[in-house]
């Protein structure tokens, strides 16, 4: 079994993306770590790949604020391909909104395993990612 | 004596014997009519004695035979034959004598006249029998024309039938009519007449029963007539030989009967009600008729009161001479008869008493009192009709109340009540409607156009054409308008109505309410206007509350994030194992400071034009110019892209707005026409003003990439929100845009189709 947690990143701010692809990699956790710019580029990715759901990322760190296809949007398209993806894929909704309309949306999406408030911070995200690896083994 | 004169003389003995014995009135009597001889008979018939005849003249016997037939005489005693079967003589002592004569001469024997021979016969007795049985039979044909009696005949050997002309007359046919044994079968026409008929025809041929039936006949005219029909069967020697009868026309009796019937039994039934009183008087004023609706209504027995009580027991004093009084003034007049009695007047008088029950309590009763008069035209009594009114009172005076009600309600709800006859253009109001239209009552007849001269000038045609749609539909719609009264002042009033049909749909009436609502209709103004207050209130809070949400948002995304980046970098900057990472992250520390900053100065901007004074900064400017200033300082973009740009402001060429404001809306709806301009065309961009409903409206229309509003409508006017990959896409343009128009009081909406174009319209005030 492959012990390597796929981690994807979608978020537009390069500066977000650098920071966490930074601090995910400070774990020295086993990951492979992809990055989109928005939900768009995201969702064309897991269109494309149907057939090799392997390829498919097993957390997913999600932004709200995005152009093109925002991270609920994602969520819309995603819960469309679902039931064809073999693979289960745990999905954090991340934002740097406090605002309770956003928590309060994102928690009805029975998907999203959690809403993060940036900055996330390396000792939670080194447990989200240890968590996830420990759940695999078992 | 001779042999010869003796034989003569036994011969004139013989005839003098045959004369005197024959058995009829025979004289004979010489030239000078002197009596020669007499039959017994004659002496008999003309109560005469012999000896005062024989050798007497005729005429000193009968005095009064007058001169015709004294010359009668003569012409026989030339030779003439006077015989007559029957005449009248009229006797001295004044009877009346029929007599039938035979008057000739005799002749000697030589052959002369030698006197007349009289043979007379009395046959008053047979006479007068046969003029009685002629005038029997002149009154039984007048009976039987008066009482429509016919007869008629059935010969039974040949069955042949005769009708009297009566019989004719009854069937109302042409005595060209041939009657025959069906006959009377050929008019009836009601089926149990007809059975009647068929059954006694059938049993006067099998059974020989006589006839005695009566029914109903049809003639030919069409009248319905009854008939009674009886007939007698003669017997020839133990043969029936002959039907005979009468046929009697009954229906103007049976008519009369019918109708007296009727009136008697209404008669009946009125003088048996139990809700009508009928009393009578007898010339001294005692009650001799009191029927169940007087015993009903006054609870007296008739028993304790015929014979014994007058109508002074159930009636008033006061009353009785009231009515004295008003009998006296009608019927007496100013003159001054003593023995003037009202009684004796011709009274028929019909008016409200006040009735006492025989248990003390009263009730109102109206009383038709009629006198009886004897043939003397003197009193006889008085008949009195009387009806318990006490409901009816009832009724009435719960109508008044109910009236009175409806007027105190239209007082307090300003109401009045009016009805329009159509067809003869005749009004009725009600009280208070005059006083809505402080109009005087007595002033003149009402019509429609009295309502239709108050009305208000400016809803006259209005008002017209209502009245007229309701007729033509048949149905009438609430209607509010204006009147103006004399004195000018204007009321508002609200009309309802209903309309009124005959039975063949046309409209004949109106009827309805009007009600001054003047004052309601104010408050009602008033409160519709501190309504839109409160409305334009409500959305400029609404906008506040929007703009609070827009800050929280902003807040939440736009300036947390900077900040989350900064914290994160500082953390990863915490652990970064060598300078160059060092120096990469600090580069980062400054791009992110500067995203800051510059969110803080669009928020700065957005602020000023929120709580800022932009309207007071107000200039008329020239779309014209602004385009002019916006292309200059686009011009190396436009340059670039090739783009067209068209301009229409004739509709609307200048606006008093906030310049700033103006010059950065233009600059970043073109600018961003550009750059989100399709790569396969030229940006095509129009600019028009208008003026819709009174709106000032400016649009801008460009044929570039479009925005899925669908997706992204929500967030098209929000700060840092970005639509395309594009690397200038930074989402403050629209934002700004937005929050200055919004300052100004305008409205900015979109309309976009994706890589079509995308319109923006600007709705300044």
């Amino acid at each position: 079994m492959n012990d390597i947690l796929k981690t994807c990143i979608v978020d537009d701010d390069s500066i977000y993306q650098f920071t966490m692809v930074k601090t995910l990699e400070s774990t020295k956790l086993p990951l492979e770590i992809m990055v989109f710019s928005d939900g768009g580029e995201a969702i064309d990715f897991m269109l494309d790949n149907l057939d090799q759901d392997s390829l498919f990322p097993d957390v997913i760190f999600l932004d709200i604020d995005m152009p093109v296809m925002d991270g609920f949007q994602f969520m819309e398209e995603y819960v469309k391909i679902k039931p064809r993806v073999g693979k289960k894929i745990t999905i954090y909704m991340v934002s740097s909104s406090l605002d309770p309309v956003d928590i309060e949306r994102a928690k009805k999406i029975s998907a999203i395993s959690d809403y993060i408030v940036k900055p996330i911070g390396l000792g939670r995200l080194k447990k989200i990612i240890e968590g996830l690896l420990a759940d695999r083994n078992d | 004596m001779t042999p010869i004169s003796n034989r003569i003389e036994l011969q004139e003995r013989h005839h003098q014997i045959f004369i005197e014995q024959a058995p009829t009135a025979i004289a004979m009597l010489d030239k000078n009519m002197v009596y020669l001889a007499v039959s017994k008979r004659w002496l008999k018939d003309y109560k005469l004695d012999e000896q005062d005849v024989i050798g007497r003249s005729h005429y000193d016997v009968f005095p009064e035979i007058g001169d015709d037939w004294k010359k009668n005489h003569q012409d026989c005693l030339k030779g003439a034959i006077n015989i007559c079967d029957e005449a009248p003589f009229k006797r001295a002592d004044g009877s009346i004598h029929w007599i039938y004569w035979d008057v000739r001469p005799w002749y000697n024997l030589d052959s002369e006249i030698g006197g007349l021979l009289m043979h007379t016969g009395d046959i008053t007795e047979q006479k007068e029998k046969e003029l009685e049985k002629k005038r029997f039979e002149t009154i039984l044909s007048d009976c039987s024309e008066v009482a429509r009696i016919g007869t008629w005949e059935l010969n039974l050997l040949n069955n042949e039938v005769t009708w009297s002309d009566t019989v004719y007359d009854i069937h109302e046919v042409s005595k060209d009519y041939k009657p025959h044994l069906g006959s009377t079968l050929e008019f009836c026409e009601e089926e149990e007449s007809r059975r009647i008929a068929e059954e006694a025809i059938h049993d006067l041929m099998e059974n020989s029963r006589e006839v005695d039936l009566e029914f109903e006949i049809k003639t030919p005219k069409g009248n319905i007539k009854f008939l009674k029909v009886v007939g007698k069967i003669e017997y020839v020697e133990g043969v029936a030989t002959r039907l005979f009868g009468i046929a009697q026309d009954l229906t103007s009796t049976r008519e009369s009967e019918r109708q007296l019937n009727k009136a008697y039994n209404e008669l009946d039934a009125i003088f048996s009600s139990s809700s009508i009183a009928v009393i009578s008087t007898d010339k001294d004023g005692v009650i001799n008729r009191f029927n169940s609706g007087a015993e009903h209504l006054l609870g007296y027995s008739a028993k304790e009161m015929i014979g014994i009580k007058k109508p002074e027991i159930y009636l008033f004093e006061e009353e009785l001479n009231v009515f004295k009084k008003d009998m006296e003034l009608e019927f007496k007049g100013d003159s001054y008869d003593a023995d003037f009695n009202y009684r004796n007047e011709k009274i028929f008088n019909t008016r409200q008493w006040t009735f006492k029950r025989k248990d003390g309590s009263t009730f109102p009763g109206l009383k038709s009192l009629t006198a009886i008069q004897d043939k003397d035209g003197l009193n006889d009594g008085f008949i009195a009709v009387i009806t318990d009114i006490s409901k009816i009172k009832e009724v009435k005076d719960e109508l008044r109340k109910k009236n009175e009600l409806l007027n105190f309600a239209e007082q307090i709800t300003m109401m009045g009540n009016w009805k329009w006859n159509v067809i003869t253009n005749d009004v009725k109001w009600s009280n208070n409607l005059y006083s809505i239209f402080e109009f005087d009552s007595e002033q003149s007849e009402l019509n429609y156009d009295t309502y239709f001269s108050f009305v208000h000038p400016e809803d006259k045609v209005m008002v017209s054409q209502h009245v007229e749609t309701a007729i033509k539909i048949k149905k009438f719609e609430n209607l509010v308008h204006r009147i103006m009264l004399k004195d000018g002042t204007v009321k508002t009033i609200k009309l309802m109505s209903e309309i009124f049909t005959n039975n063949i749909g046309e409209v004949i009436e109106l009827f309805g309410t009007c009600q001054d609502i003047t004052e309601s209709k104010k408050a009602e103004d008033k409160l519709i206007e501190a309504k839109q207050e409160l409305e334009i209130f409500t959305q400029k809070l609404s906008l506040q509350n929007q703009q609070l949400a827009d800050f929280t948002h902003i807040t939440s995304h736009n300036l947390r994030a900077p900040v989350a980046n900064l914290n994160s970098l500082l953390e990863i900057y915490s652990y970064a194992e060598d300078e160059e990472e060092r120096t990469d992250i600090f580069n980062k520390f400054s791009s992110v400071i500067d995203h800051l900053s510059s969110t803080l100065n669009t928020l700065i901007e957005a602020l000023k034009a929120k709580v800022g004074d932009a309207n007071e900064q107000k200039e008329q400017i020239e779309f014209n110019e602004v385009l002019e200033n916006t292309v200059q300082m686009l011009s190396g973009a436009i340059l670039k892209s090739k783009a067209v740009i068209n301009s229409d402001f004739s509709k609307l060429s200048s606006i008093s707005y906030n310049k700033i404001y103006m010059e950065s809306i233009f600059l970043n709806l073109i600018g961003n026409a550009i750059k989100y301009s399709a790569e396969d065309r030229i940006p095509h961009i129009q600019i028009k003003t208008e003026v819709r409903n009174g709106k000032n409206i400016i649009t801008f229309k460009d044929n570039g990439l479009g925005i899925d509003l669908d997706k992204h409508g929500h967030k098209l006017f929000g700060l840092n929100k970005v639509f395309h990959r594009h690397p200038d896409a930074k989402g403050v343009g629209l934002y700004l845009t937005k929050t200055q128009i919004e300052s100004m009081g305008g409205t900015i909406t979109a309309t976009s189709e994706v890589n079509v174009g995308t319109t923006f319209t600007i709705n300044f005030n």
